[in-house]
C-alpha cells in the first residue's frame, strides 16, 4: 500500500530522471519561452543590448505567410513519410517477420535494420550521391536503363525525395516496435480464427490490430515528435530549398536563429512548434484512450 | 489509477516534445577555438612575460601559409624581447557555416584572440561589442598610410572607428573563357552595357546549349548571391543601397527593381544555369566544373580566381589558364563599365581579449612585408598596400599587380550594420526569381519585406 515511507522510495526513484529532465529539458525551454519575448540578436547592437519586447516576436511569426508554409511543409513531410509510409511499411515489415516458416528473416530484418545503423549525416551523402542530377546518379543510372532521361531529384522533387529517404531511415524503428507487439500476442487467438474461418485480412483487421492499438498509438506519438524535429537530414541534402520547397519548420527556427541570428524570433518559432506538437501528442493519448 | 497513469502519459508527452523542440534556440558552442581561448592565460600581459595567443582559421590554403609564418612572428616578438605565442586552431569549414560557428563564439564569450572573416560580417560583430576597437593602434602606426585609401575607408566603421585590419584586397569582374567566345564566333570585346552583355549572352547560349553566364543567386550561396552577384548588379544602376544621411537601409527604389529584373532577364532567358545555383553546393557545377569544362562561359569573379580556384594548385586547375580565360569589367545598365572593390576579408582581435598588445601586433605584422606577401600570394588576394610590389612571392605573380593597380579607381560599396540582413534578402528575392516563382518585380517587392522585417521599420526607406 501507498504509505508515507513507499511514497518516498518512488520519489527517490524518480529524483534523478525528474533532475536530469529539469536541467536538460524543463529548464532549456523556459530559457527559450524567455528569449522568445527579447529582440535578441547575436550580431549588431541588439545583441549588445536586448530588450523585453513582449509578444512582438509572436505577432511577427503569425504575419509571416512562409511560417505557416514551414507548418504545412512539416505537416505534409510527417504524415506522408512517417504516418503513412514508416507505419504502413514497418507494419508490413513486421508481420512477414512474424510468419514462423518465412525463409531468410534474419536478412531481410538485417537489410531493414540498416538504414537505422547509418548515421545521419552518412546517410544523407549516400542519398545525395544517388540521387545525383547528371547521368551517373545511381537513381538516373536505374532509369536510364530503361530508357528515361536523367532528372534533378533533389530540385525537381524536393519535398517527395526527402520523404522518400526519411521513409527508409525510419522503417526500421516501426519495425521493431511493432515486431515486439506482435510477439505479445498470443498465437491461440489467432489458431482459434482460423478454425473459425476468419481471412488473414479479417486476423489482421478484427483480432491484430485491436491489440496493437497500445503500440500503434506510441509509434504515432514517438514519429511525430521525432519526425517534426527531422533537421540534419533535410539540411544535408537541400538546405531547405530549392526555393523553399523543403523548408521545414526545423530549417525555418535554425534559418532565423543561426543564419539571420534573430535568436528571439526563432525562440518563438520553436516554442509554437512546442505547443502544437505537445497538443498533437496530447490528441493521439486522449482520442485514442491507449495506455501506454 | 487511471488518472496517474493519463498525466503520466502527459508529463511523458510533454518531455518528449520539449526535448525535440528546444534544441533549436539554444547556442551551445563547444568548439576547439572555443576551449583553445579558454585555456589561454588570463594574466595581464608584460614585456617580458609569456604570452599565448589563439588564432584560428577556416580555409586550408591560409592555414597552411600561417603554419609557416607563425613561427616566424615568435622568433621577431623574441627578438624583440617579447615572448609570444601563437597557438594556430584549425577549424575547417564551409564559409557560412565557420560566420554561424564564429557569431556564436563571439555571443559566448570565448572567440580566439585573433581571427579573420569577409569584412562584411565586422559591422554586425563591431556594433554587437565582440571586436576591440584599435582605431588609437591603427591611426598610431606609420605604414597605416601606405594602404590605400578605398582600404581604410572599408575598415572605418558608421562610428568613425577602425575595429579590424585588412587581410588582402581583391577586385571583382566578370571572367570569360576566350577560347570558348572565340569558338563560338561570340565577340570578346568590352561589354558596354546590361542590353550587350544580353544579346552576347542569348547568342552564345543558342550556340552552346548550356546557360552561358553565371551571376551567383539564391539562398545556397549564403552571402555569396551578394557579394559576388546581385552587389555587382546593383553598383551598376548607379542606385543608393545605404543612405548615408539618413542612416538607414533604402529597400525600395527603382535601381532595386532594375537589378532584380536583370536577374529575372537572365533567368527567363535561360542564360542562368539555374538548376545548378539551387543545388546545396552551387559553386562546384558551376565555377568548379561547368567553366573549367567550357560548357560555362562567363562568371563573376574575384582576383582569387587567378590562384584559390583555377590555379594549378586551385580548387579546380584549368590548364593554360591565362590563354584560355580574360576578364571583363562590370557592365553598367547604361553607361561604363566598371571594376568592383569590394571588402575583403579582415583581421579581428576580440574584445575579450586578455592580450590586446599582441593581438594588435601579430595582425600587424601579418598585415606587413614578407608575411603579407605570402598570404596575400597563397590565395590569390591583391596588397591592400602599396609599398610591397616588389616583395616576393608577390612580385611574380603580376595579375595580382594589375588587380592591386585598380583599387583606387574601382567602385566600392561600404557595409553597414544589418549587411548580414541585405544579403538574406538579396538571396531569398533572387532564389524565388531563380526557382521561377516571382517576376523581377515581384521579387523586388520580396526584398523590400524582408528586409523591413529583419532590419526593422526604424532602420530602412523607400525611395
Amino acid at each position: 500500500m501507498a504509505g508515507p515511507s513507499h511514497r518516498l522510495l518512488i520519489a527517490g526513484y524518480l529524483a534523478p530522471a525528474l533532475l536530469l529532465l529539469a536541467v536538460f529539458v524543463v529548464a532549456p525551454v523556459l530559457g527559450a519561452i524567455g528569449l522568445s519575448l527579447t529582440n535578441e540578436t547575436l550580431t549588431g547592437p541588439d545583441a549588445l543590448a536586448p530588450r523585453f519586447v513582449g509578444l512582438t516576436n509572436y505577432g511577427r511569426l503569425l504575419a509571416d505567410s512562409e511560417f505557416y508554409a514551414s507548418f504545412l511543409r512539416s505537416g505534409a513531410f510527417v504524415f506522408f513519410s512517417a504516418l503513412v509510409g514508416q507505419f504502413v511499411l514497418g507494419l508490413l515489415a513486421a508481420l512477414l517477420l512474424a510468419r514462423p516458416l518465412l525463409r531468410g528473416k534474419g536478412l531481410f530484418g538485417g537489410a531493414i535494420l540498416l538504414p537505422l545503423v547509418v548515421p545521419e549525416t552518412v546517410a544523407s551523402l549516400a542519398w545525395a550521391s544517388m540521387l545525383a542530377p547528371a547521368e551517373f546518379g545511381t537513381v538516373n543510372r536505374m532509369i536510364g536503363g530503361a530508357g528515361f532521361a536523367p532528372i534533378a531529384w533533389l530540385q525537381a522533387y524536393p519535398l517527395q525525395s526527402i520523404i522518400v529517404i526519411n521513409i527508409w531511415r525510419g522503417i526500421a524503428f516501426a519495425m521493431i516496435l511493432f515486431q515486439a507487439a506482435l510477439e505479445g500476442i498470443p498465437r491461440e487467438l489467432a489458431e482459434a480464427a482460423q478454425v473459425d474461418g476468419a481471412s488473414a485480412w479479417q486476423q489482421l483487421r478484427l483480432i491484430t490490430l485491436p491489440l496493437l492499438r497500445g503500440a500503434i498509438v506510441l509509434y504515432m506519438l514517438l514519429t511525430t515528435i521525432a519526425t517534426f524535429g527531422v533537421f540534419g537530414l533535410i539540411y544535408f541534402l537541400t538546405q531547405g530549398g530549392p526555393g523553399k520547397a523543403t523548408s521545414v519548420m526545423s530549417i525555418y527556427i535554425y534559418n532565423h536563429a543561426f543564419n539571420f541570428f534573430e535568436i528571439g524570433l526563432g525562440s518563438a518559432a520553436s516554442v509554437m512548434m512546442l505547443a502544437v506538437v505537445l497538443v498533437i501528442g496530447l490528441v493521439y493519448v486522449r482520442l485514442l484512450r491507449a495506455e501506454i | 489509477m487511471r488518472a496517474s497513469k493519463r498525466w503520466l502519459a502527459m508529463a511523458l508527452t510533454t518531455g518528449l516534445v520539449a526535448g525535440a523542440c528546444s534544441s533549436g534556440a539554444s547556442p551551445t558552442p563547444n568548439s576547439a577555438a572555443s576551449q583553445g581561448a579558454a585555456s589561454a592565460p588570463a594574466t595581464a600581459s608584460a614585456a617580458s612575460a609569456p604570452v599565448t595567443l589563439t588564432l584560428l582559421e577556416h580555409q586550408q590554403l591560409r592555414a597552411d601559409v600561417l603554419k609557416k609564418l607563425l613561427p616566424q612572428f615568435e622568433a621577431a616578438m623574441a627578438a624583440q624581447g617579447k615572448n609570444i605565442k601563437v597557438n594556430l586552431v584549425l577549424d575547417i569549414l564551409p564559409d557560412a557555416q565557420f560566420q554561424t560557428k564564429l557569431t556564436l563564439d563571439y555571443s559566448a564569450g570565448n572567440a580566439a584572440d585573433v581571427t579573420s572573416d569577409v569584412g562584411g560580417v565586422v559591422p554586425g560583430f563591431a556594433a554587437a561589442g565582440y571586436l576591440l576597437d584599435l582605431t588609437s593602434r591603427v591611426t598610431a602606426w606609420p605604414d597605416w598610410q601606405h594602404f590605400y585609401q578605398v582600404i581604410r575607408n572599408q575598415t572605418t566603421q558608421a562610428d568613425g572607428k577602425i575595429y579590424s585590419l585588412p587581410r588582402g584586397a581583391n577586385t571583382m569582374e566578370l571572367f570569360y573563357r576566350t577560347d570558348v567566345l572565340q569558338k563560338y564566333g561570340i565577340s570578346t570585346a568590352q561589354p558596354t552595357s546590361w542590353a550587350d552583355l544580353i544579346s552576347r549572352m542569348v547568342a552564345l547560349k543558342a550556340k552552346m546549349g548550356t546557360p552561358p553566364i553565371l551571376y551567383p543567386a539564391g539562398t545556397a550561396w549564403g552571402g555569396g548571391s551578394m557579394d559576388e552577384g546581385f552587389l555587382h548588379v546593383f553598383l551598376g544602376t548607379g542606385g543608393q543601397l545605404y543612405d548615408n544621411a539618413t542612416g538607414k537601409w533604402v529597400v525600395k527604389s527603382t535601381a532595386l527593381t532594375d537589378a532584380f529584373g536583370f536577374y529575372a532577364t537572365l533567368t527567363n532567358d535561360g542564360l542562368l544555369p539555374v538548376q545548378a545555383l539551387q543545388n546545396p553546393n552551387p559553386w562546384q557545377p558551376t565555377k568548379y566544373v561547368a567553366f573549367p569544362a567550357g560548357t560555362l562561359a562567363v562568371t563573376t569573379q574575384g582576383t582569387w580566381g587567378w590562384t584559390y580556384d583555377w590555379g594549378p594548385t586551385g580548387s579546380a586547375p584549368i590548364p593554360n589558364l591565362f590563354s584560355k580565360v580574360a576578364t571583363w569589367e562590370f557592365p553598367a545598365q547604361s553607361g561604363s563599365p566598371f571594376v568592383s572593390v569590394p571588402v575583403d576579408w579582415m583581421w579581428m582581435i576580440s574584445a575579450k581579449t586578455q592580450h590586446p598588445d599582441e593581438a594588435f601586433a601579430l595582425a600587424q605584422w601579418l598585415d606587413t612585408g614578407q608575411a603579407l606577401a605570402n598570404d596575400i600570394v597563397a590565395v590569390g588576394n591583391a596588397s591592400p598596400r602599396d609599398d610591397i610590389q616588389n616583395i616576393a612571392p608577390y612580385s611574380q605573380d603580376q595579375y595580382l599587380i594589375d588587380a592591386e593597380k585598380q583599387l583606387s579607381t574601382g567602385k566600392t560599396f561600404l557595409p553597414q550594420v544589418g549587411y548580414d540582413k541585405i544579403q538574406q534578402a538579396v538571396g531569398q528575392a533572387t532564389e524565388d526569381i531563380i526557382s521561377g516563382t516571382m517576376t523581377g518585380a515581384q521579387a523586388a517587392a520580396e526584398f523590400t519585406k524582408m528586409a523591413t522585417d529583419l532590419l526593422g521599420a526604424d532602420k530602412v526607406e523607400q525611395q
